[in-house]
This record gives structure tokens, sequence and C-alpha cells, in this order.
């Protein structure tokens, strides 16, 4: 049955109230004569004009009844499937639940269903048809003359378009369509918008200022109707419009010189769009709909459609409306049996015309997420970025250009543009989509406020938008190191390492140290035999100092004393003397680098108790029997130190030296070891090695060592599979890339921008190959791969620190294995697993996994049933605060010998000599 | 009182598109729907026209056919209109045409 008058306000009002988190009631300003209150539905989401919309308006023509039931049907169907979830299913044609969803999460869809309800009135419940084809106009008296036959104005006559009937040609006969005789069906009204209804019509175009696309539902013909009305259509002469008066007399009249200007490009939208409708509505049950303008035959003045379109010509601040025309069915009022299939047909058309009409309408909005940009506590020194976030809706490409700034306006320091302008492609639907202008800031001094601004110009738009920038500086921490190396005689020893001595490990390995250090980190260098000697104060690493290469220099230039013996307290206390004066680091720390016992005064036990007040870390070469670490290890464990030793090195051996010192780095700085693998990289394969970046890693350095890094192409790839390569790092911001003999790495500042995508959390990936034509790749061309490590630190807020202790230093004893973590300190709760790997001194291995005994605390214990080297791999995964995958990694070494619970060796106070060493000055170690 | 005549839903044929204008300018009739065209540039459109005037059309050179009786059609569509107001007194939103399909019944 078809809906009465009531019924169809009853079933708007019903669908807002029982939609409302997804449509909205429209109560019309504009009562009818009948004095009923129209009502509308908007449905999607936010407040009217925060989307682009469709607006469609039905019922205008009393006697065109089906035209309620297709718009109450489509916003009934609409709000039902996106709520439910589902698709909609019209005969042969159908839509996904993603596309419901797309369309009202996207768009806004205005639906009028009974703009003319005292006309629908009177034709449903007294009309008798008797002298035409049933009643078409409203039911307003005002004009009527006294007759009850001539009420009513033709409310698609009264619109504000060439409503003076003079400007059309006398040969055109416009009052056989549009009259001025309130008694005929096509009455145009006293005036313009002389009635309550189209005032309605026309107020929800004024409150909906984003609406794009105008539907006008009648009925009959099976036609879709574009623009123009009065005269055909043309696209050649824009002067030749309806308002210009120069043409005034000559409208109207087909295939005479008069016609329509209609610009190309907008025919070419009004002509896709309507064909998407006639097409989507086909596939229901096959029916053809005909697209074609609105003029046939004869002209028409006053309609809806004219007059939407029409707006953005008369009113340039009005937007663009593209408007339409549907004639439904074959007759007025079909049997309701058929009218049933005529709104499946209907329905299905009209949504694939809008879930078209974004795209096809080429239109765009652009608005701006984020009011400014604000750089919070960035470390002095430090270059970062943060992007001003636009929404974008479009389908077509749009740009966002730079008019003036990034400027400071006040405060020290500058901004930049670190990629330049912003822009996004055409797309193939409007769903929303960001755009990210990227500012870049460097910290300047610890405490400084900087103010600045940027405008923008989005250039589809016609917009500009004004963003102001604020950024503070805070210190960045700096941490002194020395390096303390061993020059003893016995460093002249094979290494194990076949054709190397241990001096040219440590020169092979020692200089990653200083590549990786931070710009504003201090390191300096001393050695030792049986004295200690200066040779580099501290400097600063990189930026203005050259502390970086003094001390790759230094390394380079460390040579054996043939005659040296092994004074490690001299050498500390040397160290520690160096930095103990020093100002402005936050912390310090002594890297000791030995490969022998301990033989000759000042031995670390002469030290005076709690002076050492540095964190000191030891890298020992050779076995623990060689090296006997009784006072080192204590050393570094009283002071937040851990100590490394190689045991035997092996030919294959030749990175793990160069490991420690990475990691020692890491250590002293602080730094999160993400993953440590190694390998070969043949030619031909692509060696892909993933890690994964969490919200809490500020920063990171992908590292990889390599006999020969030249023979590799290292790259990186963002999670989003974007490939930087430090020989084109145009368009990427936040990336620097250092290459070292046999050492390269990029070092991130998070977030990167990578070709106007950010990158930061997510799984990105070490990329390595192996090319002939790759330079100093020979060394893949004898069978063999070229040897690699990779290995990943992050500076972050989420931390794993691990601790190996042990009741005994002689066999058999325990282990006792402890990992930490904390995310911006706060203890990881069961988010984390832990195991560790562990290499015993007969060649077995064991895994060894860790319980967490609290939030973030994890232990095991597990037995050292041998004396000798127990290196120690800690590896961690779990998920960050927000879900993000991570991973860590941390090596140690537990040690077991004979005589490592002896006391350590010190110079013997007067009566007493403690041990092997007293008095032996000069021997050889 | 004698019952008034129907009104016909009519198919008026002119011969071509200035024709038809001219019929429809000296009768005024009440158009429904577009216009068509033949080959041979005959123009169709449907109008509804008292039964009493039909004759005058085809007097006119105009080739009429009665498709409908309007009057008769109409009666029996105002018995297809609802009666009070279903709205209040069964479910209180209507279901659109549409069948709520999950995605798997999607072709």
């Amino acid at each position: 049955m078809y809906l009465n008058v009531d019924e169809v306000d009853t079933a708007v009002v019903n669908l807002a109230s029982t939609y409302s988190s997804i449509c909205s009631l429209i109560t019309l300003p504009n009562t009818t004569f009948g004095t009923r209150t129209c009502h509308a539905l908007r449905l999607g989401g936010g407040a009217a004009g925060s989307r682009d919309c469709v607006t469609i308006i039905g019922g205008q023509h009393a006697r065109e009844w089906g035209s309620c039931e297709i718009l109450v049907d489509l916003a009934a169907d609409l709000l039902e499937a996106y709520t439910n979830a589902t698709g909609l299913a019209y005969g042969g044609k159908s839509y996904t639940a993603a596309q419901i969803q797309t369309l009202l999460n996207t768009l806004h869809l205005v639906i009028f269903p009974l703009v003319n309800p005292d006309g629908r009135d009177y034709s449903q419940m007294h009309d008798p048809v008797h002298t035409d084809g049933g009643w078409r106009k409203n039911r307003n008296p005002a004009n009527n003359g006294g007759s009850d036959a001539c009420d009513g104005v033709d409310l698609n006559r009264n619109y504000d378009f060439l409503f003076d009937l003079s400007k059309f040609a006398p040969a055109a006969h416009i009052t056989d369509y549009t009259s001025k005789n309130p008694c005929e069906l096509t009455y145009q009204g006293p005036m313009p918008f002389s009635e309550p209804e189209t005032l309605n019509v026309r107020w929800l175009l004024d409150t909906n200022p984003r609406t794009r696309w105008f539907i006008d539902v009648h009925s009959y013909s099976q036609d879709i109707l574009y623009s123009w009305g009065d005269d055909q259509d043309q696209s050649t002469t824009p002067a030749m419009n309806f308002a210009n008066p120069a043409f005034d007399g000559s409208r109207g009249v087909g295939g005479d010189a008069y016609k329509e200007y209609i610009h190309a490009d907008d025919l070419s939208v009004v002509v896709a769009l309507a064909t998407t409708f006639a097409t989507g509505l086909q596939a229901v049950r096959g029916v053809s709909y005909t697209v074609k303008s609105s003029y046939d035959l004869y002209a028409t003045a006053g309609s809806s459609d004219d007059y939407s379109f029409a707006r953005h010509i008369v009113d340039p601040s009005k937007g663009k409306i593209y408007a339409f025309v549907i004639e439904w069915g074959l007759e007025f009022r079909p049997l309701w049996s058929e009218m049933q299939n005529i709104i499946a047909d209907v329905d299905a058309g009209l949504i694939a015309f809008c879930l078209a009409a974004p795209c096809a309408a080429g239109l765009t909005a652009v608005g701006l997420d984020t009011p400014a940009i604000v750089f919070s506590a960035v470390p002095a020194g430090v270059e970062t970025t943060r992007a001003a976030v636009f929404s974008v809706e479009s389908c077509g490409a749009v740009d966002l250009i730079v008019t003036s700034g990034p400027a400071v306006t006040s405060g020290p320091g500058a901004f930049g543009l670190p990629v330049g302008n912003a822009s996004l492609p055409a797309a193939p639907d409007a769903g929303q989509r960001d755009l990210r202008l990227w500012v870049s800031f460097t910290g300047t001094n610890a405490g400084d406020v900087t103010t600045g601004t940027v405008t923008v110009h989005c250039p589809q738009t016609m917009q500009n938008f004004v963003i102001p920038i604020t950024a503070t500086t805070i210190a960045q921490p700096k941490v002194a190191s020395m390096l303390v190396l061993d020059r003893s005689a016995s460093m002249d020893d094979p290494s194990g390492i076949p054709g190397m001595k241990r001096i040219d490990v440590l020169h092979a390995a020692a200089p990653g140290y200083p590549a990786l250090l931070a710009d504003n980190a201090g390191i300096g260098v001393v050695s030792f035999d049986q004295d200690a000697h200066p040779v580099m104060p501290v400097e600063v690493a990189g930026g203005a100092g050259t502390g970086r290469t003094d001390a790759a220099n230094a390394i380079a230039l460390h040579a054996t004393n043939p005659a040296g013996s092994t004074s490690i307290g001299d050498g500390v206390e040397l160290a520690h003397a160096t930095l103990a004066p020093l100002a402005g680091y936050d912390s310090t720390a002594i890297v000791v680098f030995t490969d022998g016992e301990e033989n000759t005064a000042k031995f670390i036990a002469d030290l005076p108790a709690g002076t050492i007040d540095d964190r000191v870390f030891a890298i020992a070469l050779g076995t623990v029997d060689e090296v006997n670490p009784v006072a080192l290890n204590q050393l570094v464990n009283s002071t937040g130190g851990y100590l490394l030793l190689t045991d035997a090195l092996g030919p294959n051996d030749s990175f793990r030296l160069a490991k420690y010192f990475v990691q020692i780095l890491a250590g002293v700085s602080n730094a999160e070891i993400v993953v440590d693998p190694q390998g070969e990289a043949f030619p031909g394969v692509e060696v892909r090695i993933p890690f994964d970046l969490v919200e809490s890693d500020y920063g990171a350095d992908a590292i990889v060592l390599s006999p020969s890094p030249a023979a590799l192409r290292f790259q990186l790839e963002t999670p989003a599979g974007v490939r930087i390569d430090h020989t084109a790092l145009g368009g990427v911001a936040g990336v620097m890339f250092s290459a070292h003999p046999q050492l390269a790495f990029y070092r991130l500042s998070l977030p990167v921008v990578a070709h106007g995508a950010a990158a930061a959390r997510g799984r990105w990936h070490v990329v390595l190959t192996t090319a002939r034509d790759v330079p100093g790749s020979n060394v893949a061309s004898k069978g063999r791969g070229v040897p690699y490590s990779v290995v990943v630190h992050a500076r972050s807020a989420l931390t794993m620190d691990v601790f190996v202790t042990q009741p005994s230093y002689v066999a058999p004893t325990t282990l006792h294995l402890r990992a930490v973590f904390t995310e911006i300190g706060i203890p990881l709760d069961h988010r984390a697993h832990v195991r560790a790997e562990i290499a015993r001194p007969d060649g077995t291995s064991t895994v060894v996994p860790l319980m967490e005994i609290e939030p973030g605390i994890f232990e095991a214990t597990t037995p050292a049933p041998l004396n000798g080297t127990y290196p120690i791999r800690f590896r961690a995964a779990g998920k960050s605060l927000r879900g993000f995958p991570f991973t860590r990694e941390q090596t140690r070494t537990a040690l077991a010998w004979r005589g490592g619970n002896t006391p350590p060796p010190r110079t013997p106070t007067a009566g007493h000599c403690c041990c092997e060493a007293c008095g032996k000055q000069t021997a050889r170690a | 009182m004698a019952e008034p005549k129907p009104v016909y839903r009519v198919l008026v044929t002119a011969r071509d598109r200035s024709a038809m204008l001219a019929l429809l300018h000296r009768h005024r009739l009440d158009i429904g729907g577009s216009p068509r065209y033949s080959a041979d540039g005959a123009v169709r459109i449907e109008a509804y026209v008292p039964a009493d005037r039909v004759a005058e059309l085809e007097a006119d050179g105009a080739r009429v056919e009665i498709v409908a009786d309007e009057t008769a059609a109409n009666r029996d569509r105002q018995q297809q209109v609802g009666r009070g107001n279903r709205f209040l007194t069964g479910d209180p939103v209507p279901h659109g045409v549409g069948r709520k399909v999950r995605d798997r019944d999607v072709s």
C-alpha cells in the first residue's frame, strides 16, 4: 500500500529517532497552507555542512505518489544496512556492507521525501481526476480567483530560474509549459519562492552548503535528466547563458542559435553520473532509463534542478550543485505491486549515484586537523619533524603549497620544510585521507622556546591555512667516555683469527665505537702497559667537534709496547682523572680493552674503594684463564657496567669483537639493541632482516658490520614498503647515513619522512643485496657470500636491562639471569617473553626461558657446571603499551675459572704480599 | 446529474516535432512524461484528456490511442493508499525493498 501523508511524516520522524546515531531529523521552517510541518532526514554523522552532501527531494508534484516511497525506502534501507553492517541487494544489483559504510561515513544524504504533503493528500484522498491526469500543484488558494479548481502553484515552476518568462523567445511558447494562469497545471505562482514548499527546498540547500548534488524525483518516462531545462546545452560560448540579458527574448526554442551554456567538464560530470544511475538501475531487472538533458521538445522555467545548478553562477559564493531529475516509471500512479519494483530500481540507481558522486564530481574538501604544530621537548642539537595533518576528501589530486614560512616569530633557531610541499595523488574513492605537511626543527639550547608560523595554500579549494608553530628545547643527554686500550706486549700475539694479531683485531673492531657516537658525546683515549699514557683528551665527537675522527686516528695509531706489561689500574685511574673535571656531561663511562691478566701496579684493587664513579665496561680478548679478570669483573659489576669476554677466537669470529664494541656503545649511550643477527649475503639474493620499532622509540641506528661494506647495497625499508637508499636521500628527512671501513649505518630520527610518508613504528627491514655490479662485490665471487652482521639500536623509552650474577666464579656454580622491562618508566606487565641462549664451554648450548616473577621482571637460574666462558644472549619479544611488537637483545658473558674466587692482585703493603704478581713490575702479560 | 466523463490517458502522435508543438500549444494538454521519437520523425507523447476532447485532437491531425481510463485507474489506486497510520500501530519504521545481505551473498 502507498503511504498516506501522515505515514510519510511518521516514517521520517521514526527513522530519525530509531537511527539517531547516524541520522538527524530536519524540521523544515515553513508550514504548508494545510498547516503541515514537513520533515527531512540527514543521513551520515556530523553537523550540517561538515561533509559533502547529496540532497534528494520528492513529492513536489502531488500525483506522482511513488517518489515519496522511493525516498523513504532509500533512507530506511541505508540506515538499517549501515546499522547492521550488511550490504543491500535489489534484484540483480547489490552493494557490499563496506560500500554502505563508506557512503554514510563520508557523505551526507539529505532526503526530503514529501515536499508537497497538501497536494499529495488531496490527490490520494479526494481528487476525482475528472479534468486532467490528477492533481499536480500544491493547495495554495491565494491566487484562485474564487475557484477551487484554480487552487495551487506548480512548485516545480516556482523556483528562481528565468522566472520572468519574457526572457524566452515568443516562439518558445513558454507559457504552454510554465504558465502565468493560476487555473493551469503549470502555474508558476506570483513570484519566485512564493510558496512555503519551495522555500523549504531552498532552505535545505542554504543550510547544507556543501550540497554538491541535487536530485528531484518525479514521474514519469524512465529518464534521468541533467541541466539545462530552458534550452539545449552548449559548451562553446560561455557568454550565451541564462544570466546574460543580451540573450533575453532568445531562449527556449530548439534548433535555433541560442543554447544554454554548460562547461564541458560539468557536462561530462553530469552525463557520467546520470549514466551511473541508469546503469545501477538497469542491473536490478533490466529496465533501461534514458540519460538526457532536461530540455526536450519544449522549455521550462522555474524548475528546481535548473535553480540548483544556477545558484553558483548567480552567486559565486555558493557551491556548485550538479542537479538532476529522475522521471521514474511509466505512469503517475502504478499498481502498488509494480511500484515496489520501481522503488527497487530507483533506489539501486540512487545508491550507485551516491557512491560514484564524490569521484565523478572531482570535488575536494580539505580540513586542518591539527590547528598548531607543536615540537615538545626537542633535545638540543637534535633535528626532529612534526606534521600539520590535513584531512582530505577528494578523488582528485590535492596539493598543499607553502606560501609563507615556516618562519620564526620569536626565540632562537629555525623551522624547515624537510620534504617541501605536500600532495596526494588521485584516488579511486573520496574516502577521507590524511595529508601531512612536514616541518622540521633542530633543538637549540635547553629552555629555549621558539614560535613561528607557516601559511599553506590549497589550490584545489583555494583555502589558506595559517598554522602556528611552537617548539621547546630540552638538554640532550650527553655522555663522555674514555677508551682505555691495552698496549702490553701480548697484544702482538696471534688472535686466533688467521693472519691477525690481537692488536690487528683491536684496530679492526674498535673504530666502530667512535663512529657510532652521538655528535654531542665526548670521547677520549688513554693507553696502558705498565703505566698509563694520555693519548687524547675528551673531545666532542661530532658537529663542531673532531673527537670522532681523532679517536679513530688514535685507535689506528695505537701500537704495542714489546716490553709492556699490564696495569689496568693505572689505565682506569688515568681515565677517571681525565673524566672527573669535565663539566657539561650527564654521565661518564670508561671502556677498558685488554687481552691479559693485570700483572703490575697499579692494580685495580689498588684503587681506593668508591673512587671510580664512572660506569666501567670491559672487553677482554682471550680466555678466562688468560685474562683472569677477578678484579676487572668486580669493578664493572660495582659500577653498573659489564664485562664481555671473547673467549678463544676462531676463523669465523671476525665480528665478535666489533659487535662487542657496538654493544658496549649501546650500554654507554643507553640505547636498546633491537636485533643482532649475522650471516652472509650472496650475489643476486636479497637479504631482508626485519626489525620492529614502537611508539616509544624516538631514534634508531641500523648498523651493518662487514669486512667489505662496499660490497653490500645497504637499504632500509619502512613499514609502508618505502625503500631508503643512502645514495638517494633527497625527499627523505630524519635519516643520516655514515660509512666507515668495516661499518656503515643509518641513523634515524623518528619519525622519518620518506617521500612524503611518515615512518616510525612498525616492521622495518634492513635490505642487503650483493650484486656483481656493486663495487667490491668480488668479495662474494668465489662461492662465498659477503659476511655481515646487522645490529639495530633504538633510542627508546622501552628498555630492557639484563643482569647475570653468580654466587661463585669457580665451577660448578649457578647463573642467575634477570631481565627488567619498562616503558616510559612503567613495568611491562605480561607483555613480553624472554629467553636466554647460553653457549657452554664444552660447545653445547641451551635455551633458558625466563619467568615473569613480577610485572616486567623476569628471572631464571641455570647451572654452570664447567669452568670457562658462557656467552649469554638474552632475546625478548613483546608488545608495547599500544600493542605494537618489539624485540630486544643483549649479550653478556658469565665466567667460571680456577682462581675465580681468589682475591684480586694488589700492590703489597708493608709486610704483606698478596699474590704472584708481587714485585713483577715488568712481567709480560 | 450526469456522471462526469472520464479522463483518458492517451498516446498522442504527431507527424513531426513542429506538429507536436503546435498541438500542445493549441490544446494545452496535460502531458505525462517525455516525448518519444520515431525514425520517421513522428513524435509521441502521453497526455491526459477528457473523453469528450479526444475527437478534437484527432480532428486536429493527431493520432490518438487510448491507453487507459485514468479516472477509473485513479479510483483503484486510491484504494491502494494506506489508512490510518501503520507506523503508530505496528513496526515504527519502514523497511525498504532492498534485501539486507551479508557480503558472501553479494554477487
